[in-house]
Order: C-alpha cells, then structure tokens, then sequence
C-alpha cells in the first residue's frame, strides 16, 4: 500500500493557511477584514499566510474599492481547489490506514 | 502527522466552513419571543374583531362599510405594531446569544442573511399591502404566511437548518387556510398558529438542541 502521508500538503500544515483554503472553498471572494474577523487573528499574521498561499498559486487576489477606501477580496484558484481537496483525500486516507 | 490530528484538522475544516457561511448565533428565545408577540397580538386582534361584531358588523357587503374600513384600519396598525415588537425581541436575544459567544453580529454571514430576508419580506409585505388596497382580505393572512416561509427557506442556507422547517411549516399552514378553510374568520386562527404556535415550537427546539447546555461550538 502506498505511503498514506505522501499526498499531505506541506503548505496546509499551519491551521491558519488550512482555516483560509476551509473559508474560500465555500464562500465565493471574502475581504481582508472578514478573514481576519473568521479566523481571529492579527493583521500581520493573517498576511504573512496569504502571501504564502498567494505564492504556491492557490489564492488570487483582486484590489478593489469601496468608495475611496481599498478592498481587497480572495478567491481560490483552481489549483487550490484541487491542492485542497487532495489534501482531505490525504487526511481520510490516514484515518482509514490507522483502523 | 498522527491519526489524531487528521481527526483533528477535519474538525477544524468542517467548523470554520460552517462558521464562514451560516450565521449560527439565531438565537431559539428569538422565536419564542417572536411567537408570544404574535399570539397576544392574535388575542388582542380577536377582540376588536368581536368588539365590532357586537355593533353588528358582519361582512363588507352590510351598509356597514365605515365601520369595516375602520377595523381594517385598526388590524393594519396592529399588524405592524406586532411585527416591530416582534423582530425587536427576536433581535435581542440574537444580539444577547451572540455577544456571549464573542462573535459579530454583523458579519459576512449576518449580512447575507438579513439581505436576503429583507428581499423576501419586502416583496411580500408590498404584495399583502396590494391585496388589501383591493379588498383582497381572503389572501392577506395565508399570504403573510406563505411569503414568510419561503423568507426562511430562502435565509435557512445562511443560519441554522432548522430554520428551514419552520419555513415548510408557515407554507403548509398558509396553504391549508387558503384552500381548505377560506372565510375570512379563519385566517386569524391560521396566522396564530404559523405566527405564534410554530415560532414557539421550533424557537423552543432550537434552544433545546444549542443553547441549553454550554455551547459547544
């Protein structure tokens, strides 16, 4: 049987960067603020996460505005989406081999 | 990585889409709340339907024509009042639970939720205020509560599941009144039941199931 852990992604092993990809799987573009707000966090720490996830190409990012105020939302690509769904596959496959 | 902490990361990924897409701090007290404003306003209704039986009042078509206006006029008012006492205390239990829970009330979820409320009940509210200008009165009660239940299935994507039956529930009851018990007498009945007896019911059901025990979110 192969190795159950091969497929576990190195980039979802921080809570934080997992709890960002849980969000943008289900919700279409989220804000800055209401990520930060989600996942109770500072703003440097959240983006630090982000420009990790950014960087592996599992996130786009789109500045925009909301009056003169900058609003910038995240949506996940297509890539992440299926980094993402690997990785679940990865995690059930290790409950599955432990029983 | 151990099994443990798949279980765990599983757990972690489950909750934060939940909590990223439903607004879960709607509070069973809201609708208990909600539902004994609309039976003591069903109660109060009563009366003053009865109060102008006794002057002789029966149906629009008598020469009463004043004094049926004037009831209209009186259950209109009523009607609204109930409705702003109504979301009120709904608000404040909402507003209580989610405070405790340190959560917003007014975030990504909330938002969602209350747009899409607002959308239903608008489009309902304006289409009841149209079937009473033309002395509709027949669809006034089961439309209340046909539109009401399709607001909540249409919110019940964004909050708690429940929300959803007590939408089928408010659809059924409306429905019902409108074919099978359609004298304008009944209509209170119908409302007080969809209004009153459901929203206590399911409002009681949702504090049982998450909010009698400690929270366990």
């Amino acid at each position: 049987m192969e190795n159950p852990i091969l497929h576990l992604n190195k980039i979802f092993e921080s809570r934080i960067r997992l709890g960002v990809m849980s969000i943008l799987m289900v919700n279409d573009a989220v804000n800055f603020n209401d990520l930060k707000q989600m996942l109770e966090l500072t703003d440097g720490n959240l983006a630090s996460h982000l420009s990790t996830l950014e960087e592996s190409g599992y996130l786009k990012v789109h500045k925009g505005f909301i009056g003169r105020k900058t609003n910038t939302t995240y949506s996940i690509t297509k890539a992440g989406e299926k980094a993402f769904k690997n990785h679940l596959l990865a995690l059930e496959n290790m409950i599955k081999s432990v029983k | 990585m151990t099994e443990e902490q798949s279980i765990q990361a599983l757990h972690d990924i489950k909750r934060i889409m939940e909590r990223s897409t439903r607004f879960l701090s709607l509070s069973g007290l809201s609708g208990v709340g909600a539902g004994i404003t609309a039976l003591a306003g069903a109660f109060v209704a009563q009366q003053r339907i009865d109060y102008y039986k006794g002057l002789g009042l029966r149906n629009q078509l008598d020469d009463n024509a004043v004094r049926w206006d004037q009831l209209r006029l009186e259950l209109l008012i009523l009607a609204g009042a109930i409705l702003i006492i109504a979301f009120s205390i709904g608000f404040y239990f909402t507003w209580r639970k989610a405070s405790r829970e340190g959560a917003s009330l007014w975030d990504n979820t909330s938002r969602k939720m209350a747009m899409n409320m607002v959308l239903s009940l608008g489009t309902g509210g304006l289409f009841i205020l149209g079937s009473i200008y033309h002395q509709y009165d027949l669809t006034v009660g089961p439309a209340c509560l046909v539109f009401y239940g399709l607001a909540l299935i249409n919110v019940s994507k964004y909050t708690v599941r429940d929300v959803r039956y007590l939408g089928l529930s408010e659809i059924a009851l409306g429905l019902i009144n409108l074919f099978f018990f359609d004298v304008v007498g009944y209509s209170l009945m119908f409302w007080a039941l969809g209004f009153g007896v459901c929203h206590i019911l399911y409002g009681g059901l949702m504090w049982w199931k998450y909010e009698r025990a400690p929270a366990k979110v």
